[in-house]
């Protein structure tokens, strides 16, 4: 087993000429950073303090919610959010298949059983599969508003409040997403889990996350669960855990939120160019935008014939393109103690043969993007 | 003169150019999660420490977590330790749903070896000493109960990097050693980190795993695990703070040895032995009846001082809560009476003999 397969991959995404990976770029120009870590010095907290309370302030104003907890990662956010909630051993939690590890890891680490339910055509979790799966032992649903796409909330809402589910929302993907009327992701449910892993739209230089929230119970038992459950240095008042955002993260953060109306509408306006030039290819099935919402394209993605192929193609002529994921949560080896098999999600199994994400961030050129289309078009002549 | 109890932005200042060519060679590459730097770092550590493995995480909190997770306890399982530490040290056992079993402390402020055995019961499944202070605690005999009792020994070693226990280093001896790199611990980062180590390959690859969410390469996940990884960016200023440990812990060391030999025989100085360990002094703790009076005194002469721990965890909410009243006569004591004076590779000699004038000044007007 190897410890660290990243830097492998790092160093073949290196090679490539439109990444995936656009952090050298986005770190030219970090003179602000510097600064805030001499005013980090000069106060003297590397842990919380001023910044971490400067950029939830700030991410509070963009997210128009109440309350922000910065802490160590999205994974962290889910965990924290479900502990908050009092979710214990045994406990059940529907979530769809088909998402990052994280999800069902964050769900398994609280001590619950993930309930897998099978995703749409735009792999969202599909609402009208849930009920069927709620229990007595259901406490909460996790939907995941997969690559920046909202889920449909109305419906997943109205069955929170009939069967007394807690809803915590994974929009680790989907800062500034939005429904028909303009309600953000993150503000659906009881909290909102962001991540702000180096590659979201909204990210910092290592792991952090963030939780958004209207409910101050909530607010103020998750600040104290992310600090050992600490009152002040030397009273504790419940068990926590450590899970803080950095300080100089924070600094990180701040800078980028600034950005954050830039950068998803420029991933917009590259996907939106990308569904224009591709729609005409037969053997790619574009992923439908419904009106009036707003999808902030963390990946763009599409279905496509000989997806293997293509992707080799694409990346033997140094376009990093990639496969978010090539199997759903439940055909992991991990999900073996839950008992689930192949053939029971059959969208989710067949999506995940004929999905491949392109690289859509804010660097990504119309050059850039033409090129892409045009080894695409190549690929299908 | 003003003496700090700790003096970051002297360190920040000495290390800057260095640390921020650091931050700018990993902001250049792009590389944050899971780089060559937190792979150096970890092979780096295993030279010094003289460890089979290393692994960075996200702080000494998740670290321990894990490491109770990998070692396969259950919910009810107990796992003996001291009161007398930080609240992390049993949050970190509660939150894996085992039951902190607290042993009294002797007189070095460690756990008390003669008062264990009647402690453990047929759901004992562990014993995690703190070595407080970067003080070890008597290793030797910890060993000899686990051998006999079958039980783990996991070293609490958040303060006790680059101390010695005869030949060995902290971390080492036990099955597993977690050590903290908060910014306040002698061997640090710059934000949360933590290092497991340990010489067991089996439980080194199913940590391996939990940390990164049970990932095998990127597409396949062997056992749902959770997100606790050393920053590349940390793990790059750890390399920088790693050639600085030896020489910050020496000064530390010799600090606290003229503080011994020179402070008012009317407290208690740390005890210790150099002919079976070499501490790292990341507290430097003396006892007095006079406790709080000296504190004020230090206080108005401008001279920080702190407590570690005021409050011992027994006597937390949190605990009280959960496991319900215990006495520990020897911690409770003693939590009246601590007093940590300020130690730091940065203090100048005219500020260590400030802060000998002052203590002893108190004691002779008493």
């Amino acid at each position: 087993m190897k410890n660290n397969f990243l830097i492998k991959q790092y160093i073949s995404d290196k090679k490539m000429r439109i990444r995936h990976n656009y952090l050298s770029e986005q770190f030219n120009n970090s003179k602000e950073i510097f600064k805030s870590i001499n005013k980090i010095v000069k106060f003297n907290d590397f842990t919380l303090g001023r910044y971490v309370d400067f950029f939830e302030r700030e991410f509070c104003k963009y997210q128009k919610v109440k309350y922000a907890v910065g802490v160590g990662s999205g994974t962290d956010a889910i965990f924290l959010s479900l502990k908050a909630l009092g979710i214990k051993d045994g406990d059940e939690i529907i979530t769809p298949t088909y998402s990052f590890y994280a999800t069902a890891g964050a769900i398994a680490t609280a001590g619950a059983k993930p309930i897998f339910v099978d995703v749409k055509d735009d792999l969202n979790i599909d609402e009208d599969k849930i009920e069927k799966k709620i229990t007595k032992k259901t406490k909460a649903i996790v939907p995941v508003h997969w690559s920046g796409r909202i889920c449909n909330m109305k419906k997943i809402l109205r069955l929170a409040k009939k069967y007394n589910l807690h809803v915590v929302e994974d929009a680790c993907h989907a800062i500034l997403a939005h429904d028909d009327k303009k309600k953000y992701a993150g503000n659906f449910g009881i909290t909102g889990c962001f991540s702000m892993h180096p590659l979201k739209n909204l990210n910092v230089w290592g792991d952090g996350g963030i939780i958004a929230t209207n409910n101050k119970k909530i607010y103020e038992k998750l600040k104290l669960m992310r600090n050992h459950g600490l009152i002040s240095r030397d009273n504790c008042k419940m068990y926590g855990y450590n899970s803080r955002l950095d300080t100089i993260q924070a600094a990180v953060a701040l800078k980028m939120i600034k950005k954050i109306n830039f950068i998803t509408n420029s991933r917009i306006k590259n996907a939106n160019y990308l569904n224009e030039k591709l729609k005409s290819i037969k053997q790619i099935k574009l992923i439908k935008e419904q009106k009036k919402y707003k999808s902030v394209y963390h990946l763009y993605q599409f279905y496509c014939e000989k997806r293997n192929q293509l992707n080799n193609f694409l990346r033997n002529n140094k376009i990093d393109s990639k496969i978010h994921y090539p199997k759903p949560l439940h055909l992991h080896d991990a999900a073996k103690k839950f008992k689930y098999n192949k053939g029971q999600f059959k969208n989710a199994e067949k999506l995940s043969k004929k999905v491949i994400s392109i690289p859509v961030h804010e660097f990504v050129s119309k050059k850039q993007l033409d090129l892409i289309i045009n080894k695409i078009q190549k690929f299908y002549n | 003169m003003i003496v700090k109890f700790t003096n970051f932005p002297k360190e920040f200042k000495i290390l800057k150019k260095e640390l921020i060519k650091k931050f700018k060679k990993i902001g250049s590459k792009g590389h944050y999660v899971l780089g060559e730097e937190l792979k150096n770092f970890e092979i780096n550590v295993q030279k010094f420490l003289k460890v089979k493995h290393v692994l960075g995480v996200g702080n000494w909190t998740e670290g321990t977590v894990m490491v109770l997770k990998a070692l396969g306890y259950k919910r009810g399982d107990e796992i003996i330790t001291v009161s007398n530490s930080f609240i992390a040290t049993c949050g970190a056992i509660a939150y894996e749903g085992l039951v902190p079993k607290l042993v009294d402390v002797g007189d070095d402020l460690n756990i008390d070896v003669k008062k264990i055995e009647k402690k453990i019961t047929k759901k004992t499944k562990a014993i995690m000493p703190v070595h407080l202070s970067g003080i070890p605690s008597d290793l030797d005999q910890l060993n000899k109960i686990c051998k006999k009792k079958k039980l783990h020994l996991i070293e609490d070693a958040a303060h006790a990097f680059g101390t010695k226990y005869k030949n060995n280093y902290i971390g080492t001896i036990g099955d597993v050693g977690i050590f903290s790199l908060h910014p306040r611990k002698s061997f640090h980062v710059l934000g949360d980190g933590g290092l497991i180590i340990t010489n067991n390959t089996k439980l080194y690859k199913k940590i391996l795993l939990l940390r990164n969410h049970g990932l095998k390469n990127r597409e396949e996940s062997l056992i749902w695990g959770t997100n606790s990884r050393l920053d590349n960016l940390q793990a790059g200023f750890g390399n920088i703070m790693l050639k600085k440990i030896s020489s910050w812990n020496k000064k530390q060391l010799n600090i606290a040895k003229k503080y011994s030999k020179n402070l008012s025989n009317k407290l208690i100085t740390p005890i210790f032995n150099l002919k079976i360990s070499n501490p790292t002094f990341h507290q430097y703790i003396v006892r007095t009846k006079l406790r709080d009076d000296l504190k004020n005194f230090l206080n108005k002469n401008k001279i920080d001082t702190a407590i570690h721990y005021p409050i011992p965890i027994h006597k937390q909410i949190a605990y009280k809560k959960q496991f319900g009243n215990i006495k520990l006569p020897m911690t409770e004591k003693f939590s009246k009476e601590i007093l940590s004076l300020p130690i730091n590779p940065y203090m100048t000699d005219d500020e260590v003999n400030f802060v000998i004038k002052k203590v002893n000044e108190f004691f002779e007007i008493r």
